[in-house]
């Protein structure tokens, strides 16, 4: 099996979650009680009808969005677009079309994912090794406190606090908005703090089982500098599972946080994502959730091929790799 | 050793080398990500930038807009309202007050004796935003758009309903919208001549001058629309006839406007540039925050930001409050419990209402004693509701629930959980001595439920609120009009049936129609019939003194009815910076025109 045979594998895999996300997505949808109409009426435009509204601005409502036709159809119709990347207009936004609203949020949403990311990372790493080699001592509690403070703390109240210090007290930053690299400040700020949590238990988890490995032993064994055993041998081998979290991690992130970008009124897809679903807007919603869906499982089929470039045990034992061994071996199946 | 120090800097060069990466992806991205890169909807006229702005002598006025998908005035949505602040002006705009009209497009106008036609005169120097004319055929043709169904559609918008407002009253123009008729000339809309507009309407309509405020009247560059069916709107290529024009839309981002060069009267456009950020969401009492951040010059108030901003000694002075255009209630559930088809039943419960308390719980809540709202002209004290609750008792207690007892939960059907609904519970406890709960289900839920047939222990209202033009035709005529009364007249199993016929596609609309009046004229209560006769003798009515009367009529006998219960009359708060001059708050749900208005250097 060539390693195109099996990424093609894994891609037609991608295809099914897809379309079984779409139909699970759509059937929800239908389900939902309400219809988009309905909603618009008692919400934005509802002071503007008199009383409920007459009949035939409610069928007119009806046959405007496809309440007329049978649900399979409007999904088969969607659906035939879907596969060209053309979800057709949202209703909420009837002059964007779907994809065009996600190609405007998404590059906004993952901007802020992979600054708040990296920045996780430059904090994380450095915490969980100080606290694995200096393990059960204050400091390692102490840092440990701090991290679990900081998974407890949901990032929107961190947010409200960022608001009430760098913009109430201070007045150096917008409240909110976005119009600039600074109104991405505050949002990454809030973000930073859950991720950094999590990575960090990692890191100190990991580099602690790292540490009692044979070769580190033996590496400090030998004479090795501790600082430079622990850097070289140490962190990098420690590092593999921090890779796994990442990859959903990332993912989650970038498909947009809801409530970072309410608060700090960021058009990015989380928001977008949220309104959808609240006002029953089937394109934006479907789109959407789609492409969230082809976000995670892309970010996973590149965390399983890093997973193995970066260790080549994981390699040999299966994985990724096992197109090179079933290359060797002919006759073994993969399972 | 060796092995492992080349691996570190292999690895070292590698983060290096996708930090670089990240690096230029952020950089190409940095340009798109705020919306400055001047994209299509960008006309490229703006390229004076808020960095070289000078305050002092440029008047930038900052809003900030709850995100605006679209700004047609013919449907229904907020954008509507944002082209009626500025960028579109009427035949006739509205006075200081809001109380009556002014001249706008049309310098003069008059009715006949009959009542049935005006006549406008559109002013010599009407011109639109590139120089044509605006002529009284731009409105016949406008409206000729506004009365065609789907018109929405060739605008190249599916979101929401038509904007025009029945109550208008223009001749043929329901008819037309309908689909009852598709010859224009049965519509009473005439372009005489390029600067004389007929418009003839079905019956007097004392508030048609003021009706023709409403954002729907807005003319539109037909031209445009036509040749640009989807993005007419767009800076690129909108042509707007008001005192503000449109410079720069970034789409979901920011809305600039400034003054339109060929404007009739620029002595009073004094505004340079009003920058408006369009943004998602928003968290309810946090619109001070950017406010008080110095971000935005007029910020509409919610209930916890009036709290908040009443306690500052100095951000209360910014305070300013608007009439209220808009009433809370609570509509009658439908029910197999027959409890609420009982008038003397709901009469009880909205007489042991005791409003004065309710209105105490929100800073923004006055006591609501009438679906008419006070601030409309002629309002008369005699058609309200107040709290008897000896009376209320009475009736419940001859109802067979002497102090409320054995007496149902009510239910309080409400899309989001608010102290309104929590005072009316208290109340209603206090008072009566019987129990309700707040049923707060999400908006979804509560657009099924309303309609539906309750089940049989299930007994209450749903709380909502309207807003409309306060006069006499708009408030008794349509928002809860005759017909509505009507149906929530109907017993549950009528309703039910009713409902099935209003889903029966199979009948075309005429036939429909036919049907849900028969069922109407059948079973709906006589005080909701002799309603729809007052209603109907008032708007055939000429002499404006006996029409206020009939009107004062049928809206005590639609109190009388109970089966919608005005609750409290809710005003409208507003931060304004005091460097703002010529702000007019007025009570309508455009608040206030950008024309007029203008910035006094900041005191330093």
């Amino acid at each position: 099996m060539s390693f195109m045979t099996y990424l093609g594998k894994r891609v037609m895999r991608m295809v099914l979650s897809l379309t079984a996300v779409s139909m699970i997505t759509f059937t929800l949808l239908q389900l939902a009680p309400g219809n988009f109409a309905d909603i618009q009426r008692i919400s934005a435009g509802a002071a503007q009808f008199g009383g409920s509204g007459t009949e035939d601005m409610v069928h007119a409502f009806a046959s405007r969005y496809g309440d007329d036709i049978p649900a399979w159809r409007q999904y088969l119709i969607f659906m035939k677009g879907a596969v060209t990347w053309d979800f057709g207009p949202s209703y909420k936004y009837p002059t964007q079309d779907v994809q065009d609203i996600i190609a405007q949020g998404f590059p906004i949403s993952a901007t802020i994912a992979l600054i708040a990311v990296a920045l996780s990372l430059l904090i994380a790493i450095p915490i969980g090794v100080y606290a694995a080699v200096r393990q059960n001592s204050p400091a390692d509690h102490g840092t440990m406190f701090l991290i679990t403070l900081g998974t407890a703390l949901p990032n929107y109240l961190t947010g409200v606090i960022l608001v009430l210090f760098f913009t109430l007290t201070l007045g150096v930053l917008p409240s909110s908005g976005w119009a600039g690299p600074h109104y991405m400040i505050m949002p990454v700020l809030a973000l930073v703090l859950g991720p950094t949590a999590v990575l960090a238990r990692y890191v100190r988890s990991s580099m602690l089982e790292t540490l009692r490995e044979e070769y580190v032993v033996a590496a400090l064994a030998k004479g090795g500098p501790r600082s430079t055993v622990i850097m070289r041998h140490a962190l990098r081998n420690s590092l593999i599972p921090i890779v796994t979290v990442l990859g959903p991690l990332l993912a989650s992130l970038m498909t947009g946080t809801v409530f970072v970008e309410a608060l700090f009124r960021i058009p990015g897809l989380g928001l977008y994502f949220a309104q959808a679903a609240a006002s029953r807007d089937m394109p934006l919603l479907m789109g959407t959730a789609l492409f969230f869906a082809l976000i995670l499982m892309t970010m996973n089929l590149i965390v399983d091929l890093v997973y193995g470039y970066l260790d080549p045990r994981i390699r040999a034992a299966g994985g990724v790799s096992r197109w090179r061994r079933s290359q060797k071996s002919p006759l073994r199946q993969p399972a | 050793m060796g092995a492992s120090t080349r691996s570190a800097r292999r690895s070292s060069a590698r983060l290096r080398s996708v930090t670089a990466a990240v690096a230029v992806t952020l950089a190409l991205s940095g340009c798109t990500l705020f919306g400055d890169d001047g994209d299509s909807r960008d006309n490229g006229t703006s390229s004076s930038d808020d960095t070289d702005a000078d305050p002092g002598h440029e008047q930038v006025l900052r809003l900030s807009s709850s995100n605006l998908p679209i700004i047609d005035p013919q449907v229904v949505t907020f954008g509507m309202w944002m082209s009626a602040k500025g960028i579109f002006e009427g035949l006739v705009v509205q006075n200081e007050e809001g109380t009556d009209v002014a001249p706008g497009m049309a310098e003069s106008w008059e009715m006949s004796e009959d009542g049935l036609t005006y006549t406008f005169h559109i002013r010599d120097n009407a011109a639109w935003s590139n120089g044509d004319p605006v002529t009284a055929e731009d409105f016949e043709r406008t409206y000729q758009r506004l009365f065609t169904p789907e018109a929405g559609e060739t605008g190249g918008s599916t979101s929401g309903a038509n904007s025009y407002q029945s109550s208008t009253n223009i001749k043929g123009a329901a008819d037309f919208l309908e689909g009852g008729t598709e010859d224009w000339s049965e519509v009473g809309v005439r372009a005489v001549d390029e600067r004389v507009l007929e418009i003839e309407v079905e019956t007097p309509t004392p508030g048609f001058l003021m009706a023709m405020t409403h954002p729907s009247m807005l003319p539109l560059h037909m031209d445009t629309v036509e040749e640009h069916p989807q993005d007419w709107q767009e800076a690129e290529h909108i042509v707007s006839n008001g005192p503000f024009m449109l410079d720069r839309w970034v789409t979901n981002s920011s809305m600039e406007l400034v003054p339109n060069p060929h404007y009739w009267d620029p002595e009073n456009v004094h505004l340079d540039r009003i920058e408006i950020a369009l943004l998602e969401g928003g968290t309810t009492g946090a619109a001070t925050v950017p406010y008080e951040n110095d971000e935005v010059d007029i910020v509409g108030l919610a209930n916890a930001d009036i709290i908040r901003m009443e306690s500052d000694p100095e951000l209360a002075e910014h305070i300013r409050v608007a009439p209220s255009v808009s009433y809370v209630y609570l509509a009658t559930l439908r029910s197999e419990n027959p409890l609420l088809e009982d008038v003397n039943i709901r009469k009880a419960l909205s007489l042991g209402l005791d409003r004065e308390y309710i209105a105490t719980v929100t800073p923004d809540g006055e006591p609501g004693h009438s679906l008419v709202l006070g601030i409309v002209p002629g309002y008369d004290e005699s058609i309200e509701v107040s709290e008897d609750v000896e009376e209320a008792k009475r009736l419940l207690a001859e109802a067979g629930y002497p102090d409320g007892e054995g007496f149902p939960e009510i239910n309080l059907l409400a899309g989001s959980s608010n102290v309104d609904v929590e005072a009316i519970v208290d109340s209603w406890r206090r008072n009566l001595g019987i129990s309700a709960k707040a049923d707060t289900v999400e908006s979804g839920v509560l657009v099924e439920r309303r309609w539906a047939v309750q089940d049989d222990d299930y007994v209450g209202f749903y709380y909502g609120s309207f807003a409309g033009t306060p006069n006499w035709p708009t408030m008794v005529g349509s928002l809860w009009s005759p017909r509505d009364i009507q149906e929530f007249s109907l017993p549950a199993d009528v309703w039910t049936e009713y409902q099935e016929v209003q889903a029966d596609s199979d009948l075309s609309i005429a036939e429909r129609n036919e049907e849900l009046s028969a069922i109407r004229d059948e079973h709906a209560s006589e005080g909701s019939q002799e309603l729809a006769d007052l209603v109907e003798q008032a708007m055939n009515t000429t002499d404006d003194a006996e029409q206020e009367a009939l009107f004062i009529e049928a809206a005590r006998l639609r109190e009388e009815q109970h089966l919608i219960i005005p609750v409290l009359w809710k005003d409208r708060y507003f931060a304004v910076r005091p460097t703002i001059d010529g702000l007019n708050l007025r009570p309508s749900l455009d608040a206030y025109y950008f024309k007029g208005m203008s910035i006094a250097a900041e005191e330093q």
